[in-house]
């Protein structure tokens, strides 16, 4: 497990909701997914422990964001399966316009002042 | 939180088994996806698998951490730990039901007193509105007075502020005629807008009306009420349209009033209401036929308004007074001389809240039962506390486990929480008893505070003694559980397991003892005070003597005596009387002393001009021939009243010693009149409207010599020795043959006359000394078992002691000087507690200070007996140890 060693960057407080339900915008996917692909798309910069992933999908399904359903993974075994509801697409582009927005604004900042 | 939220986290809670289940799943499937990609990249099987495990860390942690988000976590734990209360209070039933029996005492007796509280004082009547209804209160010279019928009609066509005002009369007892049988009932005159004012509708037919108000004797209608409909006519709707006679009137009943209503006088459920218009026909007796609605000077009626929308208490009052003002100055105008002018203007008016109804019972016995109320939480309290030391003994015995749990990662949190789950569990139980006792308690007090009178008060738990009781139960169990739990988590962890004594563990103890044996005797001295008040109540000196008197009055207006008839009656009966077997003397008397009435008027003396402020009021009554001897006062000068005291003789008047010294200092008042009449006696004084009066100035006028004698009237008969009702029976005999229409009505004894006088005086004694006592039991088991385990820890030590040449005597004093010294830290901080705090209690008391040292002594020394007592059991014990079992069992 060589990755270990890396340098990681924990992911920004607050926007680790947005990732997954960005991540489950394209579809429905198992828990051990939402993290690979995090890890993938973004180059392997960053990483999501199970400790955070696990109680923050619970949340998400308190709040209604996702459902989950049991289903057949790639290779034939059981996994639970999150996607996203009307109200997670929702919440989906408001997070991300709030996002789009902040970064935009600490932009300026570094580049102006 | 939104809907939808709470709808998830709610039904996550119904299925927290199958979460558990799907969670190990889905981490365990995560780690099978896991492993299978490393294998992939070329890592072996077994190391794949434990890298995946690395990586997820503790799935069980995870596991919690994830429900944790759902929130049940608390919950969830909290039925473990009482659970867990449960199966530990199975294992020891003994404990289990005597601390299950001790909290419903207290819980139930606070519960039963609230109840009484909530129905005297806080509940709001059933009716439309209550919080809008004001009695009208009016004043004359400082004491309460009712209004008369024209007053309430000035006020309810004038005032402004009222969206109606209603009247009504004292509920009295009425003899009917229906379905051929004589019955009694109680009933009340009411104004004809008396429901629609409460805003009530009959549960069948109709209530009266404002129309059955309007002509005097053109209304023969009653309602009756829910009760009286249940128990004489099974609620069957045939009643409406009935007919009874009353006074030779017939009346039909109208309607029935609501089931949840008891009428506006707590204390009172009237059977039957009448419109006021009726009052000729109804109260033929109490008024001789002539009816009270003219009457200016005739004040009979309660009167509550109900305020307009927007008018406050303030407002409304503000406008009545104006108004009362006016009446009473023109009043005044039509008044002879200043005195006369001064007495109408005497009279204040003020309003009243009257949700819960009018203020009688409030007045009556609001301060007992608060007293009571503060005595049975003391009683509580110390019932808590007693638990608590006996929980902290088992919190001792459970160390080892505590320890163990601790040792294994117990969060201290968690084991003060499973402490508070089994006082919790104790209280929950203690307070459903509770509630049960309470409904048993109640009818109990009620009966007592009846005291054998009409006294209906509906006392079902509403939600506000529901809510007295859960909040009771709920302080009982941080009181029960908080210093066995806050004590057992102070425990080291490695002496726990060691089994070795832990330090601190005995002043728990002995605080615990000390705090109750403070409130024993703190109660224990309340108690006595009030003892010590009804015994001078009952023993001092009223002027008369109490023993051996029979009270009882005849029917005489219904046999149709009147006048001079009825007065040859009366004189007639006491001859009678007097001829009778084992009777000493009869008489009679028009007003009974204490039995709550009075009657006083002016005055004038021969010889005695009053300054211009000066009172010139003194009671009055009228009595028969031979009353001073009948009832055993002295007569100091001159004579009694006998039969030479006709309607043709010189009319005469006997005064007593306060009222001579009064008017005639020095001088000897006999041969001088009052109000025309010549004072032939001076008797020694005594006790009219109240035992706790000081003697008033009396003046008595012979009954034979009355223009007008009253139906009334009471009969007197002093017998020679023994019970005075065991004469009833010849009594009647005597009557009955004076004239068989003659009944006898209201029999009793001058004691019970007293003793009923006396009410609150007697509940709040006997009351405030059984609880006293419980509560002495209480903490002297308390002290019982703390001292049994104390010998029974050092069973050992005292075998080596005794081993080594100690006396029995020593060991013996030993235990007892530790008894000693708790008692005497209780004792002392209770003094000084009931030194502060009795003197609240002065107003119930008589003749006796707060801090009566006898009652304080007596206390003291009742409760240090008892303690040493209970304190000598375990001692005696300790100083029969077998030092060579002792050390055996070791």
């Amino acid at each position: 497990m060589g990755s270990a060693s890396e340098p990681r960057t924990e992911i920004p407080p607050g926007t680790l909701y947005m990732l997954i339900l960005k991540i489950l915008s394209r579809g429905r996917m198992h828990g051990y997914g939402i993290a690979q692909r995090i890890q993938e798309v973004s180059e392997d910069i960053l990483r999501v422990e199970e400790g955070s992933l696990y109680p923050a999908l619970q949340r998400m399904l308190i709040k209604g964001w996702v459902r989950a359903e049991w289903g057949q993974s790639e290779n034939n075994r059981r996994a639970r399966y999150y996607l996203l509801t009307p109200a997670g697409r929702k919440q989906l582009a408001l997070e991300l316009s709030q996002f789009e927005r902040t970064t935009y604004a600490i932009t300026r900042v570094i580049q102006l002042a | 939180m939104h809907f939808g939220e709470l709808w998830r986290r709610l039904s996550m809670f119904f299925r927290m088994r199958q979460f558990r289940a799907d969670m190990d799943e889905e981490l365990r499937s995560h780690l099978a996806m896991k492993a299978a990609d490393l294998r992939e990249t070329g890592v072996e099987d077994n190391q794949a698998r434990h890298a995946a495990q690395v990586r997820l860390g503790n799935p069980t942690l995870l596991r919690e951490k994830s429900e944790d988000a759902w929130g049940w976590t608390a919950a969830d734990a909290l039925l473990q730990d009482l659970r867990y209360a449960l199966r530990i209070l199975k294992k020891s039933p003994a404990f289990t039901t005597t601390a299950l029996l001790t909290l419903a005492l207290g819980i139930g007796a606070n519960t039963a007193i609230f109840s009484l509280i909530n129905a005297v004082m806080l509940r709001s009547m059933p009716v439309r509105g209550p919080g809008r209804l004001v009695q009208l209160a009016k004043f004359w010279g400082g004491q309460r007075s009712n209004l008369s019928y024209p007053l309430y009609r000035f006020f309810r066509d004038h005032a402004r502020s009222f969206d109606g005002m209603l009247a009504q009369s004292w509920p009295v007892e009425h003899e009917i005629a229906l379905g051929g049988a004589a019955e009694t009932l109680h009933a009340q005159m009411v104004s004809g807008n008396y429901y629609q004012v409460l805003g009530l509708r009959a549960a069948a037919g109709h209530l009266l009306m404002q129309n059955d108000d309007r002509v005097p004797g053109s209304s023969p209608y009653a309602v009756i009420s829910y009760r009286y409909w249940q128990r004489r006519f099974l609620l069957n709707p045939s009643v409406i349209g009935k007919t009874f006679i009353l006074n030779r009137t017939v009346f039909t009943i109208i309607g029935v009033t609501p089931k949840e209503f008891f009428g506006t006088m707590p204390g009172h459920d009237p059977d039957m209401t009448f419109p006021l218009s009726m009052d000729a026909q109804v109260n033929v007796e109490l008024n001789k036929g002539k009816s009270w609605l003219a009457e200016d000077h005739t004040n009979w009626l309660y009167a509550i308004g109900r305020l307009k929308a927007g008018i406050s208490l303030k407002q409304a009052e503000a406008e009545s007074r104006v108004l009362f003002q006016d009446r009473v100055r023109a009043d005044a105008a039509r008044e002879k001389d200043d005195r006369g002018r001064a007495a109408v203007l005497a009279q204040t008016l003020s309003l009243e809240p009257a949700a819960a109804g009018l203020d009688s019972l409030r007045v009556r016995f609001s301060e007992p039962l608060l007293f009571l109320m503060c005595i049975v939480g003391l009683v509580l309290l110390l019932a808590c506390i007693n638990l608590s030391s006996l929980l902290v003994g088992r919190a001792f015995n459970r160390s080892r486990e505590v320890s163990v749990r601790i040792a294994v990662g117990a969060g201290r949190g968690r084991l003060v929480r499973q402490f508070l789950a089994e006082s919790f569990v104790l209280a929950l139980g203690g307070g459903v008893l509770g509630i049960a006792l309470a409904q048993l308690l109640c009818p109990l007090m009620i009966a007592l505070m009846a005291n054998g009178e009409e006294f209906v008060l509906p006392v079902h738990p509403d939600l506000r003694v529901l809510a007295f009781t859960a909040i009771i139960s709920l302080g009982t169990t941080v009181a029960v559980g908080l210093a066995p739990a806050l004590y057992a988590t102070r425990l080291n962890v490695t002496p726990g397991l060691k089994e070795m004594r832990t330090t601190g563990r005995k002043n728990v103890f002995k605080i615990l003892i000390v705090a109750q044996i403070a409130i024993s005797l703190l109660l224990l001295i309340g108690a006595s005070l009030f003892v010590r008040t009804l015994i001078n109540l009952r023993t001092l000196d009223m002027g008369f003597r109490r023993e051996g008197v029979l009270v009882f009055s005849i029917d005489s207006d219904k046999a149709g005596y009147r006048g001079e008839r009825l007065r040859n009656l009366q004189a007639t009966m006491i001859n009678h009387l007097d001829a009778v077997l084992r009777v000493r003397s009869a008489s009679s008397i028009l007003v009974l002393m204490l039995s709550g009435g009075g009657w006083n008027g002016a005055v004038e003396v021969e010889g005695y001009t009053y300054r211009r402020d000066e009172n010139n009021q003194a009671d009055l009554n009228e009595v028969g021939p031979k009353f001073f001897r009948t009832m055993g006062t002295p007569i100091l000068m001159g004579r009694d009243f006998d039969s030479r005291d006709l309607p043709s003789s010189p009319k005469v008047a006997i005064v007593n010693e306060s009222f001579a010294r009064h008017y005639f200092g020095n001088q000897s008042a006999l041969g001088k009149h009052v109000n025309g009449d010549v004072i032939v006696g001076i008797v020694k004084d005594s006790k009219y409207q109240s035992l706790r009066e000081t003697f008033p100035r009396i003046v008595y006028f012979p009954a034979l010599q009355d223009a007008s004698p009253q139906s009334w009237t009471n009969y007197l008969v002093r017998v020679d020795a023994g019970q005075a009702l065991r004469l009833l029976p010849a009594v009647r005999e005597v009557v009955k043959q004076i004239d068989p229409a003659l009944e006898i009505t209201s029999p009793t004894t001058l004691s019970d006359v007293v003793d009923k006088s006396i009410l609150n005086e007697r509940i709040l004694a006997s009351l405030s000394s059984i609880f006293a006592l419980i509560a002495m039991v209480l903490s002297c088991f308390g002290i019982f078992g703390v001292m049994s385990s104390y010998v029974a820890r050092r069973t050992n030590e005292f075998g080596i002691r005794f081993a080594l040449g100690a006396r029995r005597n020593d060991v013996l004093l030993d235990v007892l000087s530790e008894v000693a010294l708790v008692l005497v830290a209780g004792v002392f901080i209770g003094l000084i507690a009931s030194v502060s705090v009795t003197r609240v209690a002065r107003g119930l008391l008589f003749d006796l200070k707060p801090t009566d040292p006898l009652a304080f002594a007596v206390a003291a020394l009742l409760l240090s007996g008892a303690a040493l007592i209970a304190g000598y059991l375990p001692a005696r014990r300790a100083a029969q140890i077998d030092p060579v079992d002792a050390l055996r069992a070791e």
